[in-house]
């Protein structure tokens, strides 16, 4: 089904967060901002859920270690053990540099992977909110129209917030 | 919060200058991207050009005749392919540095030079790794040599995992991957900015593929932020190990001024230095040929000319203590390494390195000459030949005169071997130079970002 959005544009980072607040306050929550850099405050304003991807990072590096350690010790003790100056087959200290090094590969790899996952991005993705200039100089604040009441409303404060320009963009 | 204001500016003055606007902020770093070069580039870009077609016919030569081309002898197994290795690798350090430990450290003046220091680093590290391949001889061989496969079809064997050599395998190609992984980060807003400023459909186009259809929401920012963060912070612990593992190549040998437990730090602290001197170099050309001036500020000069003498003051300690330690070991070929490096065949290389590396930064003791790009380059041009030298006079003055006098001998390098470091800076300097023409070379989210907050006299928010 499509979504109808009121996209209130901005072309200052001050005025859209005023505004975001002040929409909030009367109960009438922005769905989304699309800004040229990342504004600090608007998250608690949209109410986002902190990001995955800490743990994502975590279990990739875990990975990677195990990884890493399996390869080794099966290499060196298992497959085709040889005996270098006496030394233990599974001498792990000379391990340690290369589980390291697989430990953040694998952690980074899968950090910006799960990233560009999240947020559904790919060389051929379309979005409906380009040719705002957001990546530019401006600042959108999105609402999304469940109702027509609420459109009246959210263009009333948009209006009176300062925004430049009112757009629907239908989703 | 007016008195906060105001002393803030009073301490603070602005990291982007000429009272920008964002959109200007776009118009003019999208600009080189969109004009046509100057004059300058395109000789700049025929003489990188010209080494890089040299470079290649050298090392066609290399590998058609096989190594033995190279000055190398049986004592002096290591030449100018592993100093360069060194040496490149050292030079990628500073990006990193900058782009990542700045970052956790909030250090807000890194926006302007941080995203050409990555793309430095990943030049830098694709020149490195030539080297270790190209010593090979025979690199059609590499797979095998360098990264464990299974089935194993050249023998039951696997690589030696208990081989610094190895673990340099694995810290250049992490290195190498995170850099690009974090760099690509970087620009993915920066390129869907590019594609808003193009004109044409074909730019716009490409620049909106290669943005993998960044839109700028808040969610993507929040997560597009908390990944850079995570990435910095990985890149942080392995750029110390990458360095770390490469003296190791050096530390785990029992060859005389190579057995060293000082070379880790020693390593990294030598690695910033010339790194930062690199980026010294490249910088103060840029902001003069491309009308950067308003971001590339003389307090950005001064920063990087302070990182640069405090970590010549280190290096020149390691100097210092290696040689203290070379005398109180009582070891006689320990002793001998450091009477033959400062008197033997290769003293030149060997003062040369002090001259370049100890005295000349200590001119950036004076704020005169930190805030003068004539002479932060000219000076960043004798630590980038000082770190050089420092390598080959570890490597080459090591070798050539070890445990047995019958096996002394000098290392004279070749036409092969000068072409191959020709090559490699001619490589360098032509990816920095297209680099510098289709990409936006400064971060324009992040200095729109620095520009916000430092109308609102935000002080903490990074």
């Amino acid at each position: 089904m499509p979504n109808k959005n009121l996209v209130g544009i901005f072309d200052s980072d001050e005025k859209m967060l005023h505004a975001a607040q002040k929409a909030k306050d009367l109960g009438l929550s922005a769905s989304d901002a699309y800004t040229p850099f990342p504004i600090h405050g608007i998250d608690e304003i949209l109410e986002l859920k902190p990001s995955i991807l800490p743990k994502v990072c975590f279990f990739g590096g875990a990975t990677g270690l195990l990884t890493a350690f399996t390869l080794q010790y099966w290499v060196h003790a298992v497959y085709w053990p040889m005996n270098i100056g006496g030394k233990s087959f599974t001498a792990y200290p000379a391990m340690v540099p290369i589980c390291f090094e697989l430990t953040v590969l694998f952690a980074g790899v899968s950090t910006f992977f799960a990233f560009l996952f999240l947020r559904g991005m790919h060389p051929f993705k379309t979005s409906p909110f380009w040719g705002l200039q957001t990546e530019n100089n401006k600042f959108a604040l999105v609402f999304d129209l469940e109702s027509e009441s609420k459109a009246e409303k959210v263009s009333s404060l948009l209006n009176q917030e300062g925004a430049l320009e009112i757009r629907e963009i239908i989703e | 919060m007016t008195t906060a204001t105001a002393s803030s500016e009073i301490l603070r003055p602005p990291l982007v200058e000429g009272g920008k606007t964002y959109g200007q902020i776009t118009d003019d770093i999208c600009a080189p991207m969109e004009k046509r070069p100057p004059l300058g580039w395109f000789v700049a870009f025929t003489v990188a050009g010209l080494a890089l077609l040299w470079g290649v016919i050298m090392v066609t030569d290399l590998i058609w005749t096989g190594v033995g081309t190279w000055g190398l002898n049986k004592t002096v197994s290591w030449g100018f392919a592993i100093t360069d290795f060194v040496f490149w690798v050292g030079i990628g350090h500073a990006g990193t540095l900058i782009s990542a430990i700045l970052l956790l450290f909030r250090q807000k003046w890194r926006t302007a030079i941080n995203r050409s220091a990555e793309a430095m680093t990943i030049f830098a590290v694709m020149c490195a790794g030539l080297n270790p391949l190209l010593h090979m001889g025979r690199i059609w061989r590499g797979l095998y040599w360098l990264f464990p496969y299974y089935p194993n079809t050249m023998g039951p064997l696997f690589v030696n995992f208990r081989s610094p050599l190895l673990w340099d395998v694995f810290a250049v190609s992490t290195y190498l991957t995170i850099s690009l992984l974090f760099w690509y980060m970087g620009l993915l807003p920066d390129l869907a900015t590019a594609a808003a400023h193009a004109k044409g459909a074909i730019r716009r186009f490409i620049f909106r593929t290669l943005s993998l259809g960044w839109s700028g929401s808040a969610r993507t920012w929040r997560n597009h932020e908390k990944a850079s963060l995570l990435l910095a912070g990985l890149a942080t612990p392995l750029v110390l190990s990458v360095h770390t593992v490469v003296s190791m190549d050096f530390a785990c040998a029992i060859v005389p001024g190579w057995h060293s437990t000082i070379f880790p730090p020693f390593f990294v602290a030598g690695a910033i230095f010339s790194g930062f001197a690199m980026v010294l170099t490249l910088l103060t050309l840029s902001r003069e040929f491309l009308g950067f001036k308003d971001y590339i500020t003389l307090k950005h000069i001064d920063a990087m000319a302070k990182v640069t003498l405090l970590t010549s003051m280190i290096v020149s300690m390691a100097y210092l203590t290696e040689t203290l330690i070379g005398w109180y070991s009582a070891n006689t070929f320990e002793r001998f390494y450091f009477i033959n490096a400062a008197t033997g065949p290769y003293r030149y290389c060997y003062w040369t390195q002090m001259l370049c590396n100890v005295v000349a930064p200590q001119f950036f003791w004076f704020k005169k000459f930190r805030r003068s790009p004539v002479v932060a380059f000219i000076i960043s041009i004798f630590i980038n030949i000082g770190m050089w030298l420092e390598r080959f006079n570890i490597i080459v003055i090591g070798l050539h005169r070890d445990f047995l006098t019958s096996s002394w001998t000098m290392y004279h390098p070749t036409y092969v071997d000068w072409g191959l470091l020709i090559g490699l800076f001619g490589l360098f300097f032509t990816c920095f130079l297209l680099f510098s023409r289709s990409l936006p070379m400064i971060a324009m989210s992040e200095i729109k970002h620095v520009l916000s907050s430092e109308k609102h006299g935000e002080k903490q928010h990074a």
